[in-house]
């Protein structure tokens, strides 16, 4: 197989609640061919969906091996590099989030965009997953520049924007999600080809949220869009538990990072990452 | 007939005039040709050194001026630029820090697969 096209994705039905990611990871079955040409896709086996209540969340997960090659992205420093000082960073940020008192829904946003928004993202969930066997979610909701379907080289099967519009009008439908059997973490991309014009629908965000915790996630992570220029983070606040800010160091400035603090209210900020380049 | 002899007058005053203008002009057109009768009075000679205060001087002043503008702007530039660099500009803003990320080591790929593994 070529290297240039994109690897395919093998779908499976499962509902998530009694599911942990890590009870049917295929790490290390693929060859190193396999590994090396990203080419693999291993079907997941199917689980039972779980009630909460009155509501089920049903999720569809579609299984996407994490490519490792020499053009993999270099945001995914947890995952290509596991032993680098970067990483072990993020295991930090992860001990000292957990220490907020172990928020659900975490926002990462930043002043500017370009700020290191999706590497802290990213990096963050990966190490949320690492930990405790934790069932951790990833989703998109930058809708001018999503960028996960990029970095972790998909195309999503169902946009994740689309998703929350449809949800809004049909709460009880199910989500499709990629799950990435490598890194234990579940994603909810983007599609590129997103119509850019949309606005981030608030409620549509606060039943996603709603619905996704009942699906039984310790924590989702939301790679959200700059603070300044929108009110998107604004409308997504409410229905999280804590928003980080990252910041570049040499790049993001004090002026914005009070403006945006300001505009989110200090209330909900857990805290701030410095990204070095 | 009064006015007429006046202005007859002037035309003859006018002539005249411009009669002397033309023998003037021809008069230091001759003198141009022969050579005139200028001489010299302070003959030029070449400086033994040069005056003034000499270029080392000039080069340390103008060092010093331009490394005095130079530190004055990188001191204002300093002064306005409130970009943050370190941890501990965070916290003099007195705002939290969750964890500083270094900077990526330089990816080195994988290792390249062998063809007889390919195989």
């Amino acid at each position: 197989m070529s290297t240039t096209s994109r690897p395919s994705l093998t779908m499976t039905a499962i509902g998530l609640g009694n599911h942990n990611p890590r009870s049917t990871l295929t790490r290390g079955s693929m060859s190193p061919l396999e590994s090396a040409n990203t080419r693999a896709t291993v079907a997941m086996a199917p689980t039972e969906s779980r009630t909460i209540g009155a509501a089920t969340t049903e999720v569809q997960i579609m299984q996407h091996q994490l490519p490792r090659h020499s053009r993999s992205d270099r945001r995914l420093a947890v995952a290509l590099a596991p032993d680098s000082e970067r990483a072990a960073a993020f295991r930090v940020l992860r001990h000292h989030l957990l220490e907020l008192g172990k928020p659900q829904a975490i926002i990462v946003s930043s002043p500017q965009r370009g700020d290191g928004k999706t590497t802290t993202a990213i990096n963050l969930a990966c190490a949320l997953s690492e930990c405790n066997r934790a069932k951790v979610l990833l989703v998109e909701t930058n809708l001018r520049r999503p960028q996960l379907s990029t970095v972790f080289e998909f195309v999503p099967p169902r946009c994740f924007a689309d998703q929350l519009i449809i949800h809004r009008k049909d709460p009880l439908s199910a989500w499709t999600l990629v799950d990435i059997p490598d890194l234990c973490l579940h994603v909810g991309a983007v599609n590129p080809k997103f119509e850019r014009g949309q606005l981030l629908d608030g409620p549509a965000f606060s039943i996603a949220m709603e619905r996704l915790r009942l699906a039984g996630y310790d924590h989702i992570v939301v790679d959200a869009p700059a603070v300044l220029g929108s009110a998107d983070v604004n409308l997504m606040a409410d229905a999280a538990d804590t928003v980080i800010l990252a910041l570049r160091a040499r790049r993001s400035t004090a002026r914005d990072l009070r403006a945006a603090m300001d505009q989110i209210g200090e209330r909900k900020i857990g805290g701030t990452v410095l990204v070095e380049d | 007939m009064l006015r007429r002899e006046v202005n007859e007058q002037r035309e003859r005053v006018g002539s005249l005039a411009a009669s002397v203008f033309r023998a003037q002009i021809d008069a230091s057109q001759k003198l141009a040709e022969q050579g005139g009768r200028l001489s010299v009075v302070d003959p030029a000679f070449k400086p033994v050194q040069p005056s003034g205060p000499g270029k080392t001087i000039f080069l340390l002043a103008g060092m010093m001026l331009f490394l005095t503008l130079g530190l004055c702007l990188a001191l204002g530039l300093a002064m306005i630029d409130d970009r943050i660099y370190h941890r501990l500009d965070l916290d003099n803003l007195g705002i939290g820090v969750l964890a500083v990320i270094p900077p990526a080591a330089p990816f080195k790929g994988l290792k390249p697969v062998k063809k007889e593994q390919r195989k």
